[in-house]
């Protein structure tokens, strides 16, 4: 594979992390109960956050 | 419209959207593409988790919040006594704590990073919910003494507080926390939800 199709591979996963994590916290925005939160917290953010790794790992992991 | 109340939602949708882009077309090869996958894998993400976040905070201090577990559905009732000697009712029912905040004004505390703590402990209440074991209502007990400062919050200088004759008496000892404001012979009723069976309600009553 070349570099910029390595590139494209950790992107794609990226963005599939942080919209299903986007997705999730979108769901739960409006819930006011405990449930909610703990979902937010526990299932949303880590998705983004693992996201938003994957995506800055894909900006230094391949040198040009 | 653009509403604060919108304005999240709006937030997510883009957020969604750019997701989207760069998963069907993953291309950062070019300077915009660069530059979008910044904004939409690093900036939206973070911006979106902060703003849920933070209303996920704001949801928290709701009365709604709090009266969503069962277990407090007792304490919510108490709000609804038809008898002014019931603190949390008096208060509750006069506005004199936001209705729609009204657990949380009094149970905060109102020191610096109070609010923090207090969510800390909302916290250990969803642990003992989920994970622990919940004891009945009426075995609830406040982890620490109801302190005097939450009341003295809004009733210290205030001139019903101070011109009453008892409270300047032992002023010193109220503002001290030495004695409570809840001794007995006080204001000793607040909740009693063990009592809750043979007390009358206001009409709001749910
Ligand atoms: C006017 C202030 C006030 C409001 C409003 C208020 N509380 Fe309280 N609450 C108190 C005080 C004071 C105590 C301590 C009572 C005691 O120790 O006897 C207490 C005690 C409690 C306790 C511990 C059990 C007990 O009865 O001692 C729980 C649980 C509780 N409150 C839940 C709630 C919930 C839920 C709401 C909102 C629906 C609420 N409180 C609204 C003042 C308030
Ligand atoms: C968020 C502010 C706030 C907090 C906290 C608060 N109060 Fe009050 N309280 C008021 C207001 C406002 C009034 C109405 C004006 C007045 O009587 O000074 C009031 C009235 C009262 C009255 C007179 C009630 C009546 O029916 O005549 C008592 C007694 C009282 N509070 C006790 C307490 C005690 C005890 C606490 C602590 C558990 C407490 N308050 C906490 C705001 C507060």
């Amino acid at each position: 594979m070349t570099t910029s199709r390595i590139i494209d591979r950790h992107v794609r996963i990226a963005a599939v992390l942080v919209a299903a994590g986007l997705f999730v916290e979108l769901l739960v925005l409006r819930g006011v109960r405990p449930a909610a939160f703990l979902i937010f917290v526990l299932a949303g953010i880590p998705l983004v956050t693992a996201g938003v790794l994957v995506f800055l790992y894909s900006l230094v992991s391949v040198r040009n | 419209m653009i509403t604060p109340d919108t304005l999240p939602l709006l937030l997510f949708l883009l957020g969604l959207g750019l997701a989207a882009v760069f998963f069907v077309r993953p291309t950062t090869a070019t300077r915009e593409g660069k530059i979008l996958a910044f904004v939409g894998l690093f900036l939206f993400p973070l911006l979106c988790s902060a703003v849920g976040f933070s209303a996920h905070m704001e949801h928290s201090k709701t009365t709604t919040f709090c009266l969503s577990c069962h277990i407090m559905e007792s304490f919510g009732k108490s709000l609804y006594v038809d008898d002014s000697h019931y603190i949390a009712a008096a208060h509750f029912q006069h506005h004199r704590v936001p209705a729609d905040e009204a657990c949380y004004t009094c149970h905060t505390d109102y020191v610096l990073y109070g609010g923090i703590r207090a969510k800390w402990r909302g916290m250990r209440h969803v642990y003992v919910q989920y994970l622990g074991k919940p004891p009945a209502p009426a075995a609830i007990q406040l982890y620490t003494p109801y302190n005097n400062r939450e009341c003295l919050h809004c009733h210290l200088g205030a001139r019903s507080f101070e011109e009453s004759a008892t409270h300047t008496a032992i002023h010193d000892d109220i503002v001290s926390n030495q004695v409570s404001c809840i001794s007995s012979g006080c204001h000793d009723t607040v909740h009693n939800v063990a009592s809750l069976a043979n007390v009358k309600f206001w009409k709001g009553a749910p």
